[in-house]
């Protein structure tokens, strides 16, 4: 009121007199004294101008604001939507010719993070590092997103964009064309296991002129296939079931790495490699191998042998155990017979709980026998170890051979790739004929090397966007539901471009079903029933089934297989990388810069041989050499490895691509050394380049001694006690692993004292801690992908992890004991170990990492100012700098663009995304235990339930290694394996209170006996 | 130089048996214009140049902090093992180079140590400046500079303090207190001779500018009276400073449990090492200005002796802790710490650590003989030698602790990116930049204190024409 007082009084005459004034001064200078100056004219006046400046006033600063974005509620609600509340989709991903059931958690109509379907036997809840990484491929900001239509080869696509319908329309003309011709077409279609797939292909060569379905994999491993049938009768690869065996032999299987069965077979081998003191048992691993495989890293026993001894060391078992059976002895040269003879005699001893696996990539003679042995032992059957036949695991060979005759004789006229990419895959013949078929059409995620080809690409929805199904080994039928309407909106799903064409020509065969999803669930009612089941299919995610199983095995047939592997001095291995797998998964930033399990390598392919080779060609690591198999060469660096045989040389497929922004340039295209698309082990020439080209590794010290290089000969007290491995003998007399000995060090190795002055905090709730056991990791990587896709963790790229700047929270570290000729191997997952008394945490001068009263090391990303005293004062150097902008740094390079949109859709919204300058690190999953304390409190639990919750990676663990929960509840798992015997405390002596315990690695050194 | 040690003999008898601290018997009016005349006279040509130089190279510096202030610290060479890299080793070489002004001004001056008046100033000045430049690495080095000042505890609505249990935290009181008495210090002590200039100058804005800063210095009695008593009292409150920066700098290593770091007797040698380092570089650039600035009357040969004794006896003393470090890391029984330093004599980065032997312990032995002690370009040579020396010491604690501590998995190594080195050479544009401007315009020697140290400011001394001449001056002057 006072203003308003105060604002009425002043048009006083002081003002009106400096209007005056001022009119007098505008008119003297106008010269126009008569009129009166035409401010005082004005129907303004002095308030109203003064309201109308402040409105004024007012709306620029109001102009100035974001713009405005509108919160509408969706008028017809997603199903179950709640704003915040996770829900959770059961799906499936068909990797190759293996499902894995799912269950996708999806926020706000967006699958944020993939997990194991908890309900299905194979998988039981966990996944793969690739599996967890296939969520990136939904969100690649590289998939193709229109039609591209009229492309010819060489002309980057412009603007001729088309609907679905208009594209399969013009390729049903093409097909039509080409059927007047004469000509015949072939659809290309990857390795699949899913019924409905088979019956549309069965649909297309009915109904759609001189059209036949080829699968067509990108690359082929046929041995075990070849054998199975001959032998045994069924078209198809054996699972096996190693719960079930006792003594497992080994010839170069990598059976818990790039293998596509490795969660079923990991799971089932840690179930049997964590000996309690209730039941101090395990199985027996013996393996047999040229190479240092990830498996053979986990063997009780390696036998290394030259590849082309394997055919010679199986025949060599074969006949041990067929002398014991009184089977018949194959007359083919054996090798490494010695070792067979002690291998047989443990697999004797165990019986039908012995069993051999076979590498996939070796000979069918190498399968044949294997199989042999495995019969002999009686481990085939129901029951036993091996069971079940991999549903559409059948040799793929002839099927390509004969569409290479056909391509040879000029029969087909029209091609249409989906999921394959020969481009990028085949050999030279195949691709040059390939290239020389008049219609070439591509359906593809990303615009791919083949796609690049072709005159019309459809872009593939992902299979978290389509509907389909898949059929698991045990027999069960699994439903893949769409998560999220196709990102591109023009996406078709295989399923979808086989149904429009097969509707093209021939709209009756389908049944009268109008879309794909109709006809889709026709078919999926007629195998399980009625809309009841169909929901809990659904819900479910799969029905039971009758698996496949073995048939009975035909011993004489062995005599039709001959040893084929050829004597050579360096046998190069060529097989899918446990990374991006046989590349269908390069571009994926997530599975580059995932580490080998064995080598820490990322991002490319690389020779690796011994020490040994690598010194007789005068090369050292990073040094490029040339390989050279038949005559075609890829030059690659050298990579030097403990425990190889000095006679080969490993690289992996999937590298070397030349499409997709992300996997472009990065090592070589290992496919050019295969002969027709087969995997396996070649006869191959090295010659050193004289190059240079620098690895990215994660780890570059291997060794656990106090010296910086690895003393093969030291005294056990040189060794860090920061891994322990024990003998199950050892284990069985109660030996405890032995940390530093120190004053206050008691007998037991432990620390007899308090060595805090003062009384530690008292953890009255909950009090977090893991464990993990080494006896149960393979070092498979899943935890670290499971983790990166939980917690927003930003690809660096090759260059920054060169820079040793990776950001994975949880790392696998390898150490190798015994000596570098005879390693022994021990993976140790390295994470945040929530020290009761961290050492970050007294040091940061902003207290931006602070503990919880829960034992949580909390980082609080806001206060950080990045000093990284923290990191340096961590004695696990688990702390990760986000030295640059990596949120956006990677894709900004990549894409030239910011973190492209949908990838942002990819983040998980419970989890900050770390800006640059800031410290990060594990949590412990925080984002979980909270959501879990949520509904234990809306449960009315004062407590989390013991198994309430997993951290992402000890949901992910094909191996269970890793267990946790809470501290302070002593019937909790972890409060039980605590004080398990095999229990240590990695750098104990420190007195940081680590809320991680490690379980030591156990070796089952005791050979079998009867 | 023999005939002027002889005409004091002769003058001063058995009192002047030492040499002179001034040379060439100036009187006190001479001291005065001499002096005067460097800030008074134009820039010559070959100042501007030198100044133009240091300047570009500071400019240069400044463009690289802020390209890693606009990109991120990954433009450096650090990563997961080594959070600190050249920072941090900049950070401590330069502080320790600001010691030796305060341990020169201060504790010299405390133990009545005449000879110090020809260099404490510019030694002073050297202080302030590699202080700034010292302080700029724990700022620059934080991976989000803006929220720096988080470091500082101040009330603010997030109710956060800091973390009074980091050594980060104490470093910041260290260093920010150090700067400031430091530069009270410094300034005070100058505020007589700020007053000759501006009763000298004839440059009016100068005259103003000096007058400004010469606070009305009158020279009076009561005023020498309250300066000699404030000088007193800052000297003695700059002494422990001296023992307490660079102890809890050290404190930034030793709190931590890194083997290397996690060491008690880093407090004590530390110091040492920072007056050794400290006293190299003064010594550097007395040589320099010395030569450069026609001072050799004023800083003597005995000047440059007396401080090469004390580089010997600093050197001596980090050379015992490198021996000491080693044996306590093996007798200690620690294999971690044995590692550690086995590793630093034969690892990665042994060459650094050989580097600094050889600079630090080896190169300060030749000072044991007198001959070689006041031979101006050996110990010019020394001095530059002990200094890269003592920046090896930084870095090898800094990294070869960092680059290989517990888990062999988590090994890593380091090198420098081309900014790192730019912003390290760009601390020595600024630093130079800040000396050459400080040497041009302010005394950079203490008029009234080589005045007071002149025979003829002694009360037995034979009054002159000149001494009476020079007793004018001072009346209204300094």
């Amino acid at each position: 009121m006072a203003t308003q007082h105060m604002a009425t009084q002043v048009p006083s005459e002081l003002m009106q007199e400096s209007m005056a004034h001022f009119a007098a001064i505008v008119g003297e200078e106008s010269g126009e004294q008569e009129h009166v100056p035409p401010i005082l004219d004005s129907p303004l006046s002095r308030r109203s101008f003064m309201a109308m400046l402040s409105a004024a006033m007012a709306v620029t600063a109001a102009a100035c604001r974001r713009p405005d974005y509108k919160l509408v509620p969706a008028v017809k609600n997603p199903e179950y939507a709640i704003p915040g509340v996770p829900l959770y989709y059961s799906t499936c991903y068909m990797h190759k010719n293996v499902v894995h059931p799912l269950l996708v958690r999806v926020r706000e109509g967006r699958p944020v993070k993939v997990e194991g379907n908890d309900l299905h036997p194979i998988v039981g809840g966990k996944s793969s590092a690739l599996i967890q990484a296939t969520l990136f491929e939904l969100y690649d900001p590289e998939r193709i997103r229109p039609i591209i239509v009229g492309r010819r080869p060489g002309v980057t696509p412009s603007g001729n964009y088309s609907t679905p319908a208009n594209a399969i329309a013009q390729i049903a003309k093409a097909i039509r064309e080409t059927a007047a011709d004469g000509k015949q077409v072939r659809i290309l279609l990857d390795e699949h296991c899913s019924p409905m797939l088979a019956t549309l292909a069965q649909m297309v060569e009915q109904h759609v002129p001189n059209t036949a379905v080829v699968v067509f994999p990108w690359a082929i491993a046929d041995g075990a296939a070849e054998a199975t049938k001959a032998m045994a009768g069924s078209d198809g690869v054996l699972v096996p079931n190693l719960e079930r065996a006792d003594v497992i032999v080994s010839c170069d299987a990598d059976f818990l790495g790039a293998d596509r069965n490795a969660v079923y077979l990991t799971r089932g081998f840690a179930s049997r490699r964590r000996p309690t003191e209730d039941n101090p048992t395990m199985s027996r691993f013996i393996a047999v191998e040229g190479r240092f495989s990830q498996t053979g890293a986990a063997a009780d026993r390696r036998v290394v042998v030259h590849p082309s001894q394997y055919e010679g060391f199986l025949t060599a078992l074969y006949n041990e155990i067929a002398r014991a059976k009184g089977a018949a002895t194959l007359s083919h040269p054996v090798a490494a017979a010695d070792a067979a003879a002690s291998v047989a005699r443990e697999l004797l001893a165990a019986g039908e709980r012995g069993c051999v696996l076979v590498g996939e990539h070796l000979s069918s003679y190498a399968h044949a026998v294997g199989l042999a042995i495995n019969a002999l032992l009686g481990s085939i059957g129901q029951g036993k170890v091996f069971e079940h036949v991999l549903p559409m695991s059948g040799a793929k060979r002839p099927a390509v051979e004969a569409l290479r005759d056909d391509l040879r004789s000029e029969r087909v006229g029209a091609v249409l790739f989906s999921g394959v990419n020969p481009e990028y895959t085949a050999d030279d013949e195949l691709r040059t004929l390939l290239r020389r078929v008049p219609h070439r059409f591509a359906h593809s995620l990303i615009d791919d090397e083949t796609a690049q080809q072709c005159t019309i690409t459809i872009p593939a929805a992902h299979q978290y966007e389509s509907w389909g199904d898949a059929v698991a080994f045990d027999g069960s039928y699994c439903i893949q539901q769409p998560l999220i309407a196709p990102l591109p909106i023009n996406a078709l799903s295989t399923g979808e471009l086989l149904f429009g064409l097969i509707k093209e020509f021939a709209p009756d065969a389908v049944g009268g079903a109008e879309k794909y999803f109709d006809f889709f669930k026709q078919q999926v009612l007629r195998r399980v029933g009625g809309e009841s089941q169909w929901e809990q299919l659904l819900r479910k995610g799969f029905v039971e089934g009758t698996p496949t199983t073995v048939g009975q095995v035909n011993l004489s047939a062995l005599a039709s297989f001959r040893p084929t592997m050829q004597a050579s001095d360096l046998a190069v291995l060529v097989v899918p990388s446990s990374s991006v797998y046989d590349g269908s998964h390069a571009n994926n930033p997530w599975l580059l810069e995932c580490p080998d399990p064995v080598t820490k390598h990322t991002w490319e392919n690389v020779a690796v041989m011994s020490k040994g080779t690598a010194e007789k060609l005068g090369v050292g690591d990073e040094d490029v050499v040339t390989v050279t198999v038949g005559g075609k060469a890829i030059e690659l660096p050298v990579l030097t490895q403990y425990g190889m045989h000095d006679g080969v040389v490993v690289t992996t497929l999937g590298y070397g691509r030349n499409a997709g922004k992300v996997a472009a340039g990065y090592g070589q295209n290992a496919y050019a050394l295969l002969a027709s698309g087969t995997v396996g082990y070649y006869a191959a020439t090295v010659t050193r380049t004289g190059k240079r080209s620098p690895i990215a590794r994660t780890q570059k010290y291997f060794h656990a001694q106090f010296t910086k290089q690895w003393e093969p000969d030291a005294p056990e007290d040189k060794f860090r006690p920061i891994v322990h491995e024990l003998t199950l003998d050892e284990f069985k007399r109660g030996k405890q692993p032995k940390g530093l000995e120190f004053p206050s060090t008691g007998s037991d190795g432990r620390f007899e004292i308090p060595l805090n002055i003062v009384e530690g905090y008292q953890y009255k709730g909950h009090k977090w801690g893991m464990v993990i056991d080494l006896s149960a990791c393979t070092g498979c990587n899943a935890c670290v992908v499971a983790c990166e896709s939980e917690n927003n963790i930003p690809p660096v790229g090759k260059d920054q992890v060169m820079r040793g700047r990776v950001m994975h929270w949880i790392r696998l570290d390898r150490y190798y004991l015994g000596t570098p000729d005879d390693p022994r191997s021990v993976v140790e997952p390295m994470l945040c170990q929530h020290c009761e008394n961290a050492p970050c945490e007294n040091v940061c001068p902003v207290a931006a990492t602070v503990h919880s009263p829960e034992g949580l090391n909390e980082m609080v990303y806001n206060r950080c100012v990045g000093t990284r005293y923290c990191l340096n004062n961590c004695p696990y150097k688990v702390r990760r700098f986000n030295f640059l902008a990596y949120f956006r740094r990677f894709y900004e390079e990549k894409l030239g663009t910011d973190q492209p949109h949908p990838l942002d859709l990819a983040m998980n919204p419970d989890v900050t995304v770390r800006m640059r300058g800031v410290m990060e690190k594990c949590t412990f999953c925080v984002q979980r235990i909270n959501e879990a304390k949520y509904h234990a409190k809306d449960a009315g639990h004062s407590r989390v339930p013991d198994g309430a919750f997993q951290t992402a990676c000890e949901q992910a663990c094909p191996a269970s290694a890793i267990t946790f929960g809470n501290l302070n509840d002593s019937n909790s798992r972890v409060s039980k394996l605590r004080t398990s015997q095999r229990s240590f405390l990695v750098l104990e002596e420190l007195n940081v209170r680590p809320s991680v315990t490690y379980l030591a690695k156990v070796r089952n050194t005791t050979t079998v006996t009867a | 130089m023999a005939t002027t040690v002889a005409h004091h003999v002769q003058h001063a008898g058995l009192r002047q048996e030492r040499e002179p601290l001034v040379l060439g018997e100036p009187t006190l009016h001479d001291i005065t214009a001499k002096i005067a005349s460097i800030a008074e006279e134009k820039p010559s040509p070959k100042y501007l140049l030198a100044l133009s130089f240091t300047a570009a190279i500071a400019a240069w510096g400044v463009g690289c902090i802020l390209y890693t202030i606009l990109t991120g610290i990954g433009v450096w060479g650090l990563n997961n093992p080594i959070g600190w890299g050249w920072d941090i080793t900049n950070f401590v070489f330069w502080i320790g180079i600001g010691h030796a002004g305060t341990l020169i001004s201060a504790i010299l001056f405390l133990f009545r140590q005449k000879w110090r008046t020809a260099i404490n100033r510019s030694a002073e000045a050297m202080t302030i400046f590699a202080v700034i430049c010292a302080g700029l690495f724990p700022l620059i080095h934080v991976g989000r500079i803006w929220f720096a000042y988080w470091l500082i505890p101040y009330p603010n609505q997030m109710q956060m303090w800091t973390n009074f249990r980091s050594p980060l935290e104490w470093d910041v009181f260290a260093v920010s207190t150090y700067l400031t008495v430091s530069l009270i210090f410094w300034f005070l002590g100058m505020v007589p001779d700020l007053a000759t200039l501006r009763d000298v100058v004839k440059n009016k804005l100068a005259k103003r500018l000096y007058g400004l800063f010469s606070l009305g210095w009158s020279g009076s009695m009561r005023h020498w009276h309250h300066y000699e008593m404030a000088y007193l009292i800052l000297a003695g409150l700059s002494t422990p400073l001296v023992l307490s920066v660079h102890s809890v700098v050290s404190l930034d290593f030793t709190a931590g449990i890194l083997p290397g770091w996690h060491t008690t007797i880093f407090p004590p040698y530390f110091v040492a090492g920072a007056i050794f380092s400290g006293f190299a570089m003064v010594m550097t650039l007395l040589v320099i200005a010395r030569e450069v600035l026609d001072l050799k009357e004023y800083i003597t040969l005995k000047h440059l002796e007396n401080m090469n004794k004390i580089i010997l006896a600093t050197g001596m003393m980090v050379g015992y802790a490198y021996a000491m470090e080693f044996f306590i890391a093996q007798y200690s029984g620690n294999p971690y710490e044995s590692f550690v330093f086995i590793n630093r004599a034969t690892g990665d980065y042994a060459w650094a650590y050989w580097t600094m032997v050889l600079c630090n312990v080896v190169s300060p032995q030749v000072f044991w003989f007198k001959k070689l002690r006041r031979n101006v370009p050996l110990m010019f040579i020394v001095s530059i030698l002990v200094n890269i020396g003592m920046w090896f010491e930084r870095f090898t604690i800094i990294a070869t602790s960092l680059h290989h501590d517990f888990l062999p998995a988590s090994w890593g190594y380091y090198t420098p990116t081309w900014v790192e080195v730019s912003i390290f050479a760009g601390t020595f544009g600024i630093f130079l930049t800040l000396f050459l401007l400080f040497a041009k315009y302010i005394p950079v020697i203490a008029i009234a204190e080589v005045k007071a140290i002149l025979p003829t400011a002694q009360p037995h001394h034979h009054a002159t024409h000149t001494a009476m001449h020079a007793h004018v001056e001072h009346s209204h002057g300094s």
